[in-house]
């Protein structure tokens, strides 16, 4: 970027962040770590390290600061600009575009030297790596899988087969078995693709494990787009499915007009909200009911090169992969950890935990390094689908689509 | 130093601010585009100039031209909206009458709401379930109860266009007030002399007066379409299928979301020579009609 420009965007960034500093900051420290973090859970790590390092008499104090869905832009201003991030907890999707362009710290040694190393989350550790570098690590988990509500579904459907027969059912009644949310192409990436997942296995049905080829109109895939239209067509859906989004589908949950929708563990802290559902997960099954698939989503931490205290940022990271640190998040209603040796031994988890973490064991996330780019494609291709399309056409003109992306790579 | 001299020195001091303001936001960011729509531009590296490669690659990006039709179309759709509700409003308004003031508050009101709040106001009015928009519709049988405004790209950009005509309105119609307000009342006399009904004083004597601000708001409101953002970031998210996705929407994913800035910076220089012949022809229209 030209000079002008950093010293403007630097100007910008310098204000952002000195908001927050002076927020949080009631005392000055000589290490201050800037930490950058996509959700506001996330305070509650911080204050966990701060007391911490507190009680060890440490120097080392971690300044929060929580951007929500502006968190790439401005993470990508400020690596651009040169602007000091000493930790960055990003979005899972994103990492391997950082990671690619050099803009995050080798973490390798540091974490292959810890016990839980073969504990920490397989589909995100390989996220955060390149030719066996780790450039990040596990910071929390969001895994998909299907609520449902047991005053409308005494049991939720275990093959795809039985999932129609329910549908008919629904349908002959006048009633809604499930919705999705067409319009947000993160959301049905979410809840929808790990039907074809499940199906077909990890690497079918978006991209194969490097990224390198494009794979949306695997037959497992349209097997799944094919079942779903189906019971559109029977009629145990919505008509205006087309044009929901997130929000949509969620709420006619919560007003009990819908027996199942795609969601996530996260779910699980709303439940004493809606006393009125019987709650009840299960996780996202291939047509046979064989197999399980999820959508491992969440946030992986890395260390930005831009850091200005990498030693004080492995101690915050080192934390948060601790039991200590991950407690922090387990306590808050429906998190879940990072490492499979806790998942037994975490008190916090419940039998629905236990859905979405085995649902998760199983789980995948795409590896690409044009993640948003190709989210066009996929979020067209669904819309054409749920809008009257053939699957099978569709999936194999995006499909070329996501090919010509992948083949040009990023800038 | 003469007076005039110094005066005319303090003057450009007095301008400097604003000068510098428009160098900083407005100049030099369009100069950088322009220079960084012939370089591959990456997050992390040096800059490369690769020619007119960026523009080929918009030339040959369907979505441009699709973004691209779509802004045209909601342009000449929403242009004649806007005039057709501002300008009636405006004559109502310059009726010297009691409360007139408060009607022209309560008219331009809209246009001080924030884009956001104004577009999630209306998305209740069309929500499907709870909307009264759409509870009015069914309740005259206009449409089926399941229908849904947003399925389909005209339906959802009629849906956008009533809110836009209703939010900015307003600008338009204090712009043709103003005009309204400037014609001098001896026309009128003359024409009731001449024995001219009102419709034929507004269509020879009014509109022709105000055609300066009738321009005006033409070229405010082509230059502010071709623009559009917000209102279908929001209300549509440029669904179904891209098919309401504008061209600024696009040039945004592009460059802040793939972070393909050379890309966007072709298609934002592009959008700008658009921009200027469009204005630069009304214009010359103007002119010659002054002539």
């Amino acid at each position: 970027m030209g000079g002008f420009m950093k010293i403007i965007l630097k100007f910008f960034l310098v204000l952002s962040t000195l908001i927050p500093l002076v927020t949080f900051s009631s005392q000055v420290f000589s290490r201050e770590l800037v930490v950058w973090s996509r959700h506001s859970p996330s305070q509650n790590l911080v204050d966990a390290f701060n007391k911490k390092m507190e009680a060890e008499g440490k120097d080392l104090r971690a300044v929060n600061s929580v951007l929500g869905g502006d968190f790439v832009p401005k993470f990508t201003a400020a690596l651009a600009a040169g602007e000091r991030v000493d930790v960055a907890a990003i979005d899972l999707i994103y990492v391997p575009y950082y990671a690619s362009i050099g803009a995050l710290e080798d973490m390798t040694e540091f974490l292959k030297g810890k016990d839980y190393y073969n504990n920490l989350n397989g589909p995100m550790m390989h996220l955060g790596s390149i030719d066996g570098r780790h450039y990040s690590a596990p910071n929390d988990l969001g895994i998909s899988g299907f609520a449902y509500n047991k005053k409308l579904l005494p049991n939720p459907p275990t093959t795809w087969a039985e999932m129609t027969t329910m549908c008919e059912e629904f349908a002959s009644r006048g009633k809604f078995l499930t919705g999705w949310p067409t319009v947000s192409g993160g959301g049905m990436i979410y809840t929808h693709a790990p039907w074809g997942w499940a199906e077909g296995g990890a690497h079918s049905g978006w991209v194969n494990e490097d990224g390198s080829t494009a794979n949306l109109n695997d037959s497992t895939m349209q097997a799944a787009f094919d079942h779903f239209t189906n019971l559109q067509k029977i009629g145990c859906v919505p008509k205006n499915v087309a044009a929901w989004d997130w929000a949509d589908k969620q709420d006619a949950f919560l007003r009990g007009e819908l027996a199942m929708i795609g969601t996530g563990n996260f779910i699980i802290g709303m439940m004493g909200d809606y006393p009125d559902i019987d709650w009840g997960f299960f996780a996202m099954f291939s047509s046979d009911g064989t197999r399980k698939s999820a959508f491992v989503g969440g946030d992986l931490i890395g260390i930005p090169v831009t850091t200005g205290d990498k030693e004080g940022a492995m101690e915050y990271i080192e934390f948060i992969l601790s039991a200590e640190g991950q407690s922090v998040y387990t306590r808050q209603n429906g998190g879940l950890p990072i490492r499979s040796d806790l998942f037994n031994t975490d008190p916090c988890m419940t039998d629905n935990h236990r859905v979405f973490l085995n649902a998760g064991d199983t789980g995948h996330v795409p590896y690409t390094v044009v993640y948003n780019e190709l989210m066009e494609p996929w979020g067209v291709a669904i819309q054409e689908i749920y809008g009257g399309g053939n699957p099978g056409s569709v999936l194999a003109k995006h499909n070329a689509r996501m090919q010509e992306i992948i083949d040009e790579g990023p800038e | 130093m003469r007076r005039s001299d110094k005066e005319q020195i303090i003057g450009y001091l007095l301008i400097l601010p604003a000068v510098l303001l428009v160098l900083i936001f407005l100049v030099y960011p369009f100069l950088n585009s322009f220079y960084m729509s012939f370089h591959k531009w990456p997050v992390f590296g040096d800059a490369k100039f690769v020619g007119f490669k960026n523009y080929i690659k918009v030339w040959k990006d369907d979505q441009f031209w699709n973004s691209l039709y779509f802004t045209f179309l909601y342009t000449i759709t929403v242009t004649p909206m806007l005039f057709a509700l501002a300008i009636p409003i405006a004559l109502l308004c310059n009726i010297k009458a009691k409360g007139s003031t408060l009607f022209r508050s309560v008219y331009f009101f809209p246009v001080v709401l924030s884009f956001a709040v104004s577009a999630y106001v209306w998305m209740w009015l069309y929500n499907e379930s709870n909307g009264v928009f759409m509870y009015g519709l069914r309740y005259f049988s206009i449409v089926s109860d399941d229908y849904n405004i947003w399925l389909e790209r005209n339906s959802s950009l009629l849906a956008v266009n009533i809110q836009i005509t209703w939010k900015f309105f307003g600008i338009s119609m204090i712009i043709l007030l103003a005009g309204l307000q400037s014609i001098s009342d001896d026309y009128y006399e003359a024409s009731k002399l001449m024995g001219a009904s009102r419709m034929q004083t507004i269509w020879n004597v009014t509109l022709p007066l105000i055609k300066t601000s009738i321009v005006l708001c033409l070229i405010l409101s082509i230059a502010g379409s071709m623009q559009v953002y917000e209102p279908f970031l929001i209300m549509t998210q440029g669904s179904p299928a891209n098919s309401t996705k504008t061209l600024v929407m696009h040039i945004v994913d592009v460059g802040l979301d793939y972070y393909k800035l050379g890309p966007s910076a072709a298609m934002g220089t592009t959008l700008m020579i658009i921009l200027l012949i469009i204005t630069s022809l009304q214009l010359s229209i103007l002119r010659k009609d002054n002539k």
